[in-house]
């Protein structure tokens, strides 16, 4: 399988996760879960936002990331590492 | 109008998502959380102050993992130092946000904090200018002599010097090649945890120019390692703001969504210009922040506080998201220019680089 087909295949899974995060958002708000969830705070129930909201916001942020890395690699950006101890001598150097 | 209700506020979704959208371009090229560009664009929504500060730190800890991603793949994350300056930070968070508990008894803290922001910023800002100043006529006599171009700006003096106290336990980063003490290092990191904590941001913003100017780090090393090291002190900030009540999860979701594609733009930006580039933008951002924050304090100085400062203020801090993307975009615009050979301005030749 070439890299390509490989990079289309994580886009397209990551994705999918990606969509599936936005409508659970979608629906907890239209059916008033995060409302409920506010209220919990102050009560034994603390833990369980502090959670959802570290866990919403880290998992978000890792699929999207894994996401928009994956694009860009399958439209052909090629991305480098930086040279940084030699960068400005070698990059301008014509 | 796609609108949002969320606690008895209309919130139109675009706005969210262009904020998110723009200050993930300066997040990722500059390399700060966002935080003190976010609340104040929060604020001016509608939102309560507790709600905008709690629900921007929750984005920051999902926005600096996209950013950290992207740096990483880069090269621009030292893993070793920046676990290193956690365990400062977040001691020096904690100290700070104890001694913000600690001013309200005495009901100055608002002039207390923004007062703090003023003389760090400027401390950070005129620092910043004069190293960038003499480091611009260094590259500016290199084009004009048609010679190489001389390496990067590697240790400022103050770097040199702290790097010269062989303090031990002393530690080799390989990585971003400097030896240093491990107390210098922990002294640098809860200190700028400490002013992070006691002004409310999430210390990206006193952090970065702390890695190039005090540790010696490479400019865009410095972006890396600051974005990486945020995650776990948004996350704790995120932690004690859901405890406090103080996070809209859904607004911080929004934004997360905008912010994840601006943050790829502004950290691939960083492979099209010079570290100086980046500096000058941070000084923009400086000052920009800096001139909201004096209106802020003139206005809660006043008898009576006037309702149109107040709007200056926050207008200025706005206004300053919206002209450092634009400034942002045009060195990207200029950069590739000057890559295929096409005329660009004699200035934008030092602030960008010829190849990758």
């Amino acid at each position: 399988m070439t890299k390509r087909k490989k990079d289309a295949i994580w886009v397209v899974v990551l994705a999918v996760i990606a969509c599936l995060i936005l409508w659970h958002v979608a629906y907890w708000h239209s059916i008033g879960m995060y409302l409920k969830m506010f209220d919990w705070v102050g009560t034994d129930k603390t833990y369980v936002v502090v959670l959802y909201n570290l866990g919403l916001m880290l998992g978000t942020g890792s699929v999207l990331g894994f996401l928009m890395g994956k694009i860009t690699d399958l439209i052909g950006y090629e991305v480098r590492q930086i040279k940084h101890f030699e960068e400005e001598r070698t990059r301008d150097s014509k | 109008m796609m609108m949002l209700s969320i606690v008895g506020v209309q919130i139109n979704i675009f706005l969210l998502l262009f904020i998110g959208l723009a200050v993930g371009i300066l997040s990722g090229f500059v390399g700060v959380g966002g935080g003190y560009l976010v609340t104040p664009a929060l604020i001016i929504l509608g939102l309560p102050a507790n709600l905008a500060v709690g629900t921007s730190m929750a984005w920051i800890v999902g926005n600096s993992i996209v950013g950290t991603m992207r740096h990483w793949q880069m090269g621009n994350v030292d893993v070793k130092l920046g676990l290193v300056m956690i365990a400062g930070t977040v001691c020096g968070v904690e100290v700070g946000v104890r001694l913000l508990n600690w001013t309200k008894g005495v009901g100055y803290t608002d002039v207390a904090v923004l007062s703090t922001l003023i003389v760090i910023l400027v401390t950070i800002g005129a620092y910043t200018f004069r190293e960038v100043r003499s480091r611009k006529a260094q590259l500016d006599e290199a084009l004009k002599n048609k010679d190489k171009l001389p390496p990067a700006m590697r240790s400022p003096s103050m770097a040199r010097k702290l790097q010269g106290l062989k303090i031990p336990p002393v530690i080799h980063f390989a990585k971003s090649r400097i030896t240093i003490s491990l107390w210098v290092i922990l002294s640098i990191a809860f200190i700028t945890g400490v002013l992070a904590g006691f002004v409310g941001v999430g210390g990206g913003f006193i952090m970065m120019p702390s890695l190039i100017y005090l540790i010696g780090l490479p400019s865009f090393m410095a972006v890396g390692t600051d974005i990486f090291q945020i995650i776990f002190s948004a996350s704790f900030g995120c932690i004690r703001h859901t405890m406090s009540g103080n996070i809209v999860i859904l607004i911080a979701f929004l934004m997360l969504l905008g912010s994840s594609i601006g943050t790829q733009f502004g950290a691939l930006i960083t492979q099209y210009v010079r570290g100086i580039a980046m500096r000058y933008i941070l000084i923009v951002s400086i000052l920009l922040c800096v001139l909201g924050s004096i209106l802020k304090v003139i206005n809660l100085l006043m008898a009576v506080p006037l309702p149109w400062l107040q709007k200056c203020a926050v207008g200025v801090t706005f206004g300053g998201i919206a002209l450092v993307v634009i400034i942002v975009i045009a060195l990207f615009i200029m950069a590739i220019r000057y890559r295929r050979g096409l005329t660009v301005p004699g200035w934008v030749k030092v602030l960008v680089s010829r190849e990758a």
